[in-house]
This record gives C-alpha cells, sequence and structure tokens, in this order.
C-alpha cells in the first residue's frame, strides 16, 4: 500500500532527486526521511522510476551520421535549387509509385476493353462545360484532364476550355496532366514537381465507356499528389 | 544527445549559432550544414524517443531542418537557432504522434484508477498496476512505457527529455518557452504520476 504524503514534500524529494535542492534544505529533508518511512518510501519509489528511465540513455538509434546529413543537405540544395521543392514524404514516395503502378494496371485495362467500330461516349470534366461548339475528337486525340476535384476552383475558364474540360469523348486517349494550370497554389506546385518532371500519365478511352466513376477512380489513383 | 545534463545551448554556442545562421544566410551552404552537424544528434534522439522509431526520427529531423532552412530569415534571434531547431522537432514529433493515433487522448474527465490521490490534486492518473502484470527487468520497463502513455503531452515530453534524453532544464524550457520552474514541475508531475499508476510494483 502506497501512503499518501503531501504535494509539496513529494516534490522536494523530486528535487532532491535532481540535485536541485540547496544543501540546507536537501540536509533537513534527508533528516525528515529518517524519521518519516512514508517520505523514504516514496523516495524510493520515484527513485526506482528515476533510474529505469535514465537506463535508457544508452538505447540510442544507430545512425550514419554523416550519411544523414548529407542526405539532409542534398534536399536542401534540391529545396534551393528547384524554387523550394520540399522533401518528399515517405508516404508520399510511396504514394507516387503505387499510383504510377495502379495508372499503369487501369490504363492496361481499359486499353483492352476498347471495341472495334463502337463510338460510346463519356463525360470527363466534373464541372459544367463552358458553352463550346460540340466537339467530336478524332480517334485518339488526347482530351487533357490537369485539374483535380479539390482544384477546381483555381482553375481558369480559359483553362478549362484549353483542356478540353466538358467534351464528350467518344474514343481516344485521357492524358492526365499537371503541367498547365497557371493558378494552383504554391504548395500544389511544389507537390506537383515531380509529377510535372515526369511524362504525362495516359489513360486510352473505349468501352465500357469512361464514366465520371472511372474518372474518379483516376483521382482517387493521384488523390496524394494534391 | 551527446552532453548529457549539461546545457547546450549556452551563450558562447549561441554566439556561434548566430554566427553560422547569418553566413548561411548569406549563401554559404557549409555554415548551414555547420548546424545540421551540430544539432542533428541531439534532434535525432529526441525524435527517436518520442515517436519509438529511428526512420520516423529521421524524416521528422529531416523535415524540421528544412523548415528551418526555409524560415531562416524569419529567425528573429539567430543565436537561438538551437532551441528554435529542437521546438520544430518536437512539436512535428508530436502532431506525428497525434495523426499515428498511437497516444491514448488524456483528458480531465477520463478516469482509469481507483486511486483516490489522483483526484487529490483534480488530477487523472492510472490506476496502480496489479502485482501480477509486472514481475522485474522487462516487464517493469514495459509498463512504464505503458504509463508514459498515458502522461499529458507536456508532463510527458518534459519527462522525456530531461529524464531520458538527459536535456538541461535550462534547454528544455529555452525548447518549450517555458521557465525552469514549470519544467521541474511538469517533470515532477509526469514522475509522480508513474509512481502512483507502477503502484506496488515499486519498493514499498
Amino acid at each position: 500500500m502506497i501512503r499518501l504524503i503531501n504535494e509539496q514534500d513529494e516534490f522536494l524529494l523530486s528535487q532532491l532527486l535532481d540535485g536541485d535542492l540547496p544543501a540546507e534544505q536537501a540536509e533537513e529533508l534527508h533528516r525528515r526521511m529518517e524519521l518519516e518511512p512514508e517520505l523514504r518510501q516514496v523516495y524510493a519509489q520515484l527513485s526506482e522510476v528515476n533510474e529505469s528511465l535514465t537506463g535508457r540513455r544508452a538505447d540510442q538509434p544507430v545512425m550514419q551520421w554523416d550519411a544523414f546529413r548529407r542526405e539532409i543537405m542534398d534536399s536542401i540544395r534540391i529545396e534551393s535549387g528547384s524554387s523550394r521543392m520540399p522533401r518528399l514524404a515517405r508516404w508520399f514516395r510511396v504514394g507516387v509509385s503505387l499510383a504510377a503502378a495502379a495508372s499503369i494496371a487501369l490504363a492496361v485495362v481499359i486499353y483492352n476493353y476498347r471495341p472495334a467500330g463502337e463510338q460510346p461516349v463519356a463525360v470527363v470534366a466534373f464541372e459544367p462545360a463552358p458553352e463550346q461548339p460540340s466537339h467530336v475528337p478524332q480517334e485518339d486525340e488526347p482530351i487533357v484532364i490537369f485539374h483535380r476535384p479539390g482544384l477546381m476552383a483555381n482553375a481558369r475558364s480559359s483553362d478549362s476550355a484549353q483542356t478540353g474540360a466538358g467534351r464528350e469523348v467518344s474514343s481516344g486517349a485521357i492524358q492526365v496532366s499537371f503541367e498547365k494550370s497557371s493558378e494552383i497554389t504554391e504548395q500544389y506546385n511544389q507537390r506537383d514537381q515531380m509529377l510535372r518532371s515526369s511524362p504525362s500519365i495516359q489513360y486510352h478511352v473505349g468501352s465500357p465507356p469512361v464514366d465520371r466513376p472511372v474518372v474518379d477512380d483516376l483521382f482517387a489513383v493521384l488523390g496524394p499528389l494534391g | 544527445m551527446t552532453q548529457v545534463d549539461r546545457p547546450l545551448f549556452t551563450d558562447e554556442a549561441g554566439q556561434r549559432d548566430a554566427a553560422w545562421v547569418q553566413a548561411a544566410l548569406a549563401g554559404e551552404a557549409v555554415a548551414f550544414e555547420r548546424l545540421v552537424d551540430l544539432y542533428q544528434r541531439p534532434a535525432v534522439g529526441s525524435a527517436y524517443r518520442l515517436l519509438g522509431n529511428r526512420d520516423d526520427a529521421q524524416d521528422i529531423v529531416q523535415e524540421a531542418f528544412l523548415r528551418a532552412y526555409r524560415s531562416l530569415d524569419r529567425l528573429k534571434e539567430p543565436s537561438r537557432f538551437g532551441p528554435w531547431l529542437m521546438r520544430i522537432v518536437c512539436n512535428l514529433s508530436l502532431n506525428a504522434r497525434r495523426s499515428r493515433g498511437t497516444r491514448a487522448t488524456v483528458t480531465l474527465d477520463e478516469k482509469q484508477g481507483t486511486d483516490d490521490r489522483s483526484s487529490e490534486f483534480g488530477e487523472r492518473t492510472g490506476g496502480p498496476l496489479r502485482p501480477e502484470q509486472v514481475a522485474s527487468g522487462k516487464e517493469l520497463q514495459e509498463a512504464i512505457d505503458a504509463a508514459l502513455e498515458t502522461l499529458p503531452e507536456k508532463q510527458r515530453l518534459s519527462l522525456v527529455l530531461f529524464t531520458i534524453e538527459g536535456w538541461a532544464q535550462k534547454d528544455i524550457a529555452d525548447m518549450l518557452e517555458c521557465s525552469i520552474e514549470n519544467v521541474k514541475w511538469n517533470v515532477f508531475q509526469a514522475r509522480r504520476r508513474l509512481r502512483v499508476q507502477l503502484g506496488n510494483l515499486l519498493p514499498g
């Protein structure tokens, strides 16, 4: 059974443990401990807890410090040399790899469904299209979508026209590109840096139609990038 | 931490850091590299204690140096680079802990234990562990680990940095932007909660 002692006394014991008490006060506390078993007991318990914790100091992570320093400096050089590109977090690096793999798989699946002579129609935009003449794309004409749903507010109407958002697509390729947005946020620009330096991802449209759920899937794949 | 129990953030260190910060701002990459070289060990050590994982600690520290580099021109007192960097490391570590949900949320309304002393000062503490839960050695360490997780953030941070990582109280106060007395009090409260939670497993 742990006996109750005054909180102030326990604070003094804690300070005694850390060597923070003036000599006179420390002596007084030691004298009291000889007479008061409760104080002695609590001091012993605090000491035990303290020793268990200080015993962990030796448990230090094993590191190659020179290599780690170089890694940090490399990321800083990238930062200062390429418009402040932040270091890509592990989850982001993994996300990019997964996104690339998933994109390839998706492209293969969609491409394999492509029919001969069939002209399915699919709407690939998330935003009402600006009024424009009906457009009938040619076979394999790339349709560029550069914005994700969360970024639509940043897109200019001219971007929409330029990229063909809202067009009806009969067949061809959907190109997901992050290259053409001019008014996206700086943060997005930073995260987008790697993708912009990579080739765009192509999605071939065929049958069944690339409808909104499929496009949602595309953006779900690319979700972490935003 | 390489300088156990000795203040790292001395006036001399501050002057040296200020010079390196100014040089780094002037474009000397090697000056910032010196700062990295100096602080990477204590930074990784502290992040490691808070996160319990070396890889996570490395990520956090690298991110912290990057943020420090980006904001270097906004550092009002270049001599305070060390505490400032460590504050970034601690904040990022705590955020990472929160985001991965490893720490149980502690509220004053929750009361895990039945020990009346916990309510004596209006505090929440876990109840004493039963003797059969812990025998000694490794099990005691595990019990302490579990108890550490239940501590309020600032108490845990103060205890870990001071007792395990060996930072001087003054340095912790600089990092956490509080008084030394506040650090002492938080360390004490943390120890006290651990003592109560470990209960009969401790000498008595």
